[in-house]
């Protein structure tokens, strides 16, 4: 066997093989005895094939079976004898394998690069101060007083704008074919999202009232269904109720689980807060990363590149998951989603290998002790118990990602002490 | 006079032809119902450039096979034994599953 090292570029490496012809024979002849094991010939009795006849009618499973048991045995040997990273799986190219003939084939593989990690500190990024304002408050609270309104029934008036109006709304599209039905549909009058054509109907009708309208839809509509469409509508009003919306004071905050409409303001802004850090502090740690990688010049290699739009891909098509939404079937055109995230997973690869290399050179690692802190915390927010997670993390291989986390966590907070930060 | 590649119909591979091949050098076809010794002996030398040297001739009687309450039979077949002759290359067979 003759194997040729060629180190194509920094990152890019090959091994070259030439498999003797009696190496390929012997591979050859083991398999084809398996195969005559294994297979079934119409006018054979079962193992009794002769290993000839099973060469002759297998030889292309054969060959292929024979070359990818040599491919596996010499490329990783090779790699491992020379001690050898490689990103991916090598990709086997220019491969030659024939009966009686020596087989030559090709093993392409990436390798991380050496990075010599550049001077990290005095790095110059514009930043703020996590703050909440007053009026942020304000339109939490005011939300809540939303979600905790009461309706309240009217009698003795017709319907105006302002009032919620429950309805039996059934519709038909003009020109034919199929309509529906909605049964205590409740809806704003007068509201901005309602078609105007609704809200006229509504305004003054009294309860027992049925009003037919038609409304013909622009064609630029947001719903397809719709767009260009006229419909016919008939409401029957069953109903009308005024929003009722609770007065913010002490007695407010209390039904929300605080002591007083003080209290209740500090916990509102306690968690404002606690998000507008987590925002300043995402972007500082992007906007410290970004300029360290502009210290820094290597190859990025491939492997890792599409190892994060895969990674980007599957994010997407998981929160599409969660909201409830088939990511197969709402016609997104995949390939051209992944291709549009190269350049920000060329940014995030970069960002790895270089704080990669800055956690080497300055030896950080996460320590057990950071591990298990990590772990009480984590086992407090999902309510388990810091061992049976420890136990699942460990069976889905998650704790070295933990480590990865927590090592990444502590390289971002040396360049952020060592950097140079402007508040705006 | 039928066509050379209407006598022979297909070779015969199985573990009994394979056998006498490896030991006798006589190779085994299905050929026609109706062809005669030399017609056989002709179609091999042309086919698979070798010289033959006897053929021997089997009819070998279809199987009865019941489907049900329904019995019919397969056809009747010939089978041809074609030594070749001595010194002659063995017919390699190419086929591939």
């Amino acid at each position: 066997m003759k194997v040729d090292y060629i180190e194509e570029t920094a990152i890019r490496k090959a091994f070259a093989f030439e498999i003797d012809a009696e190496a390929v024979e012997k591979e050859l002849v083991s398999r084809a005895r398996d195969y005559a094991k294994k297979v079934k010939l119409p006018g054979f009795r079962a193992g009794k094939i002769p290993p000839d006849v099973v060469r002759k009618r297998f030889k292309d499973a054969l060959l292929q079976d024979a070359a990818e048991a040599i491919v596996n045995k010499h490329v990783f040997e090779a790699i491992e004898g020379r001690g050898l990273k490689p990103v991916a799986a090598p990709k086997v190219v220019d491969l030659k394998i024939d009966e009686h003939q020596p087989m030559t084939f090709r093993a392409v593989f990436e390798v991380f690069p050496t990075i010599e990690a550049p001077d990290h500190h005095g790095l110059q990024v514009k930043t703020k101060k996590a703050a909440v304002a007053e009026e942020a408050i304000d339109a939490e609270i005011e939300g809540q007083r939303e979600r905790h309104a009461r309706f309240e029934a009217v009698e003795g008036r017709p319907g105006r704008p302002g009032d919620h109006a429950v309805v039996d709304v059934s519709w038909k599209p003009a020109d034919g074919g199929k309509g529906g039905r909605e049964e205590n549909a409740m809806l704003e009058i007068g509201a901005a999202d309602n078609p105007a054509e609704m809200n006229t109907a509504l305004d003054g009708a009294a309860v027992g009232d049925t009003r037919s309208l038609t409304i013909a839809y622009p064609a630029d509509h947001a719903s397809a269904a719709m767009a260009g469409k006229t419909f016919d509508y008939t409401l029957s009003l069953k109903a009308l109720r005024v929003k009722i919306l609770p007065d913010v004071d002490d007695e407010f905050a209390k039904d929300l689980g605080a002591d007083s409409l003080a209290d209740l303001r500090e916990q509102v802004r306690s968690r404002l807060l606690a998000g507008e850090e987590r925002k300043v502090t995402r972007e500082l740690n992007e906007a410290l990363v970004n300029e360290y990688l502009k210290r820094a010049s290597f190859d990025v290699p491939e492997g890792l590149i599409e190892r994060h739009m895969d990674a980007r891909v599957e994010a997407a098509a998981r929160s599409l998951y969660l909201q409830g939404v088939d990511p197969t079937k709402i016609g997104m055109d995949w390939k051209r989603f992944r291709e549009s995230r190269r350049d920000e997973a060329v940014e995030a690869a970069r960002a790895d290998l270089l704080l990669d290399a800055l956690a080497h050179a300055k030896a950080i690692e996460a320590t057990d002790e950071e591990v298990d802190a990590e772990l009480v915390r984590l086992s407090e927010r999902t309510r388990k118990s810091k061992e049976a997670l420890r136990a699942e993390m460990e069976k889905e291989g998650e704790i070295s990602a933990l480590r990865a986390r927590i090592r990444e966590s502590k390289v971002l907070d040396l360049l952020k002490a060592d950097a140079r930060l402007d508040f705006e | 006079m039928k066509n050379l590649y209407e006598v022979i119909r297909r070779p015969l591979i199985t573990e009994k032809t394979t056998l006498l091949k490896e030991r006798t050098g006589v190779v085994c076809f299905e050929v026609h119902r109706d062809s005669t010794k030399p017609e056989i002996k002709k179609a091999v030398e042309a086919l698979f450039g070798v010289k033959v040297d006897d053929v021997r001739v089997a009819v070998m009687h279809g199987k009865v096979k019941r489907q049900g309450r329904w019995s019919g039979r397969r056809p009747d077949w010939k089978k041809a034994y074609v030594t070749l002759k001595k010194g002659e290359k063995p017919i390699e067979f190419f086929e591939q599953a």
